[in-house]
């Protein structure tokens, strides 16, 4: 393989050899210039935004200051959308810890070959296409749906019950594509437990019960901690799912900002909105820094 | 599984099948739904017919947006090969004051939440007066995946035995040579299975997209939301199983070419904080 025909090419080569600190900005150059200029110059631009009015057919003047900050706080409409983000938020990593902590806990004490294709398994959700598994809930749930055509057959319903457009649906849907991001985590940290812990635990008389709740749940803490924060984090940035499975009641935050931007075009408010939400979610994860430590997930994953 | 009972073990063994029910069952349903002989689903299926798919085939906007996808991906993922390998060389590669932060910086776009960044482009392109396009589309989807295939390149770069560099550079071959004679052949895997995973993001996001497409350029995620909007036809089912088809089988083949387990990013920083752990 010797692509080095090109002169040009070939004296830059040249000209790059052996300087290391000119090759490696070289190097780094193109992600450095991608992420300054298509995210960190346009997240400025939102910050100033949003300090600025919107005018005729939605073009940005001034006067410049808070008002839409103040707007957005005086508003009950907002404030109960933020809320409703974090209880949404709260309730989908409630239900991930409670439903995927023992499937994890499962996972790493197998001892099969079969182990390392169930996790294969847990990966592959990651991936698939997040907008057809929320879709699949309206085929499984709506009016026509399986589940309510196979409870009217039964004849347990008159008529179709209403499920989706609902905080159920939502949670669901979220719960279901967020729980491979709770199971992972809990899963590597209590592969990572040594086994003579357990069996000293054992040996000196504790029962399983007492080994399961004194040895094995503390020591799975940083990937409880790290499944928990990864969850609420993505869950409260929500769009899809609110947007498809949730009713008027169920608007969250990235609805709100994506509504002010594409639909109202009010850029300024809109702008305002995302500040608000990048500011509470650094807040969330100082508050979960301070409460748990994030140190700690990081070094016991490295044990 | 010392600590269990033989109940308990059973118990846990059918919450944990239960558990994978939960999260196939659905997509299962969509595909099982695609084959549906009528207009109107109903269950359990009345017979198994390719109709929809043949429609699918006659719909000429429908196939534009596949296209435009594939398009938006292919050129995606490639710049995002180009740059995430890059960074990886740069950033594993050489010591530098601020360099954490620096890594945290690379890996922003794929913490930040889609619509932020989505919005945050959608104000610089209105800013400076330039229309949506395709290449906005582009830049903007290499912006979002680019950091799958640095953290890739970079497990891979981690474990690099650079032994076998010396040993070339000891046999007289100079640094360029040894680059491309040694180096990036060994490494190519994991920027295909990176740029694999670039792809896959791509063809599927759907948030920070919609700040990005004009109706020409609208891609299959696009396409999908505003179908199940205004005009709801199995033809949906249809796209969404070749769109399942595609996301599930991609990245099964880009695990095959890591051959190790790297599936949320998570478990990928993890992997490269254990001492040989590429």
């Amino acid at each position: 393989m010797r692509p080095l025909n090109a002169a040009p090419i070939r004296s830059l080569l040249l000209l790059i050899r052996g300087r290391k600190a000119l090759r490696t900005t070289l190097v780094l150059a193109p992600v450095s210039l991608w992420v300054l200029c298509l995210l960190f110059i346009p997240l400025v631009i939102i910050f100033v935004y949003s300090l600025s009015s919107r005018g005729e057919g939605g073009t940005i003047i001034g006067p410049f200051g808070l008002h839409n900050y103040a707007h957005f706080w005086s508003s009950a409409v907002y404030t109960k959308t933020v809320l409703k983000s974090l209880l949404i938020g709260f309730e989908v990593t409630a239900i991930c810890l409670l439903v995927g902590y023992l499937p994890a806990y499962y996972l790493a004490r197998l001892k099969t070959a079969n182990r390392a294709f169930l996790i294969v398994l847990l990966i592959i959700p990651f991936w698939t296409s997040i907008i057809i598994r929320t879709y699949a809930w309206i085929l499984i749930f709506g009016n026509q749906g399986a589940f309510n055509y196979y409870l009217l057959k039964l004849g347990l319903i008159d008529s179709p019950i209403r499920l989706l457009y609902s905080e159920f649906a939502v949670v669901l849907g979220l719960v279901h594509i967020m729980l491979p991001f709770m199971i992972l985590p809990i899963y590597t940290s209590i592969d990572r437990i040594d086994q003579s812990l357990l069996d000293a635990s054992m040996g000196l008389g504790a029962g399983r019960a007492r080994t399961f709740f004194e040895v094995t749940v503390p020591l799975s803490l940083p990937g409880v901690s790290a499944g928990c924060l990864l969850v609420f984090i993505i869950s409260v940035g929500a769009f899809l799912t609110p947007a498809m499975l949730g009713g008027p009641k169920e608007t969250m935050i990235a609805m709100l900002i994506q509504q002010q931007f594409l639909q109202i075009f009010d850029w300024p408010f809109g702008s305002a909105a995302a500040i608000v939400y990048l500011v509470l979610i650094v807040l969330a994860v100082f508050l979960f820094n301070k409460a748990i430590g994030l140190d700690k997930i990081w070094l016991g994953s490295r044990r | 599984m010392s600590g269990l009972g033989q109940g308990g073990r059973r118990a846990l063994k059918w919450l944990t099948v239960a558990t994978y029910v939960f999260l196939f069952f659905p997509v299962l349903v969509v595909i099982l739904m695609s084959f549906h002989p009528h207009p109107v689903t109903s269950f359990p299926l009345p017979g198994v017919s390719l109709r929809w798919y043949r429609e699918f085939l006659a719909d000429t906007p429908l196939l534009g947006s596949l296209l435009n996808s594939v398009l938006v991906g292919l050129c995606s993922s490639l710049l995002s090969g180009l740059i995430g390998t890059l960074a990886a060389l740069g950033f594993v590669r050489s010591q530098f004051k601020g360099k954490q932060l620096f890594g945290a910086v690379i890996l922003s776009p794929m913490i930040l939440s889609p619509i932020i960044i989505g919005i945050a482009l959608l104000s610089l392109i209105s800013l400076i007066g330039v229309y949506k396009s395709f290449t906005i589309l582009v830049m903007g989807h290499t912006l979002l995946t680019f950091p799958y295939v640095f953290l890739v390149v970079q497990t891979q770069l981690y474990g690099f035995d650079r032994s076998i560099e010396e040993a070339s550079m000891n046999l007289g071959a100079n640094e360029i040579e040894t680059f491309f004679n040694i180096t990036l052949p060994n490494i190519l895997p994991s920027i295909i299975a990176g740029m694999l995973f670039a792809f896959t993001i791509s063809i599927d996001e759907f948030v920070a997209t919609q700040c990005w497409v004009s109706p020409s350029t609208e891609t299959v995620p696009i396409k999908i939301y505003s179908m199940l909007k205004y005009e709801v036809t199995p033809k949906v089912n249809v796209l969404g199983t070749i769109i399942v088809a595609v996301t599930i089988f991609i990245p099964v083949v880009a695990e095959k070419l890591t051959a190790r387990r790297m599936g949320v990013p998570l478990a990928r920083e993890r992997k490269t904080a254990e001492p040989g752990g590429g």
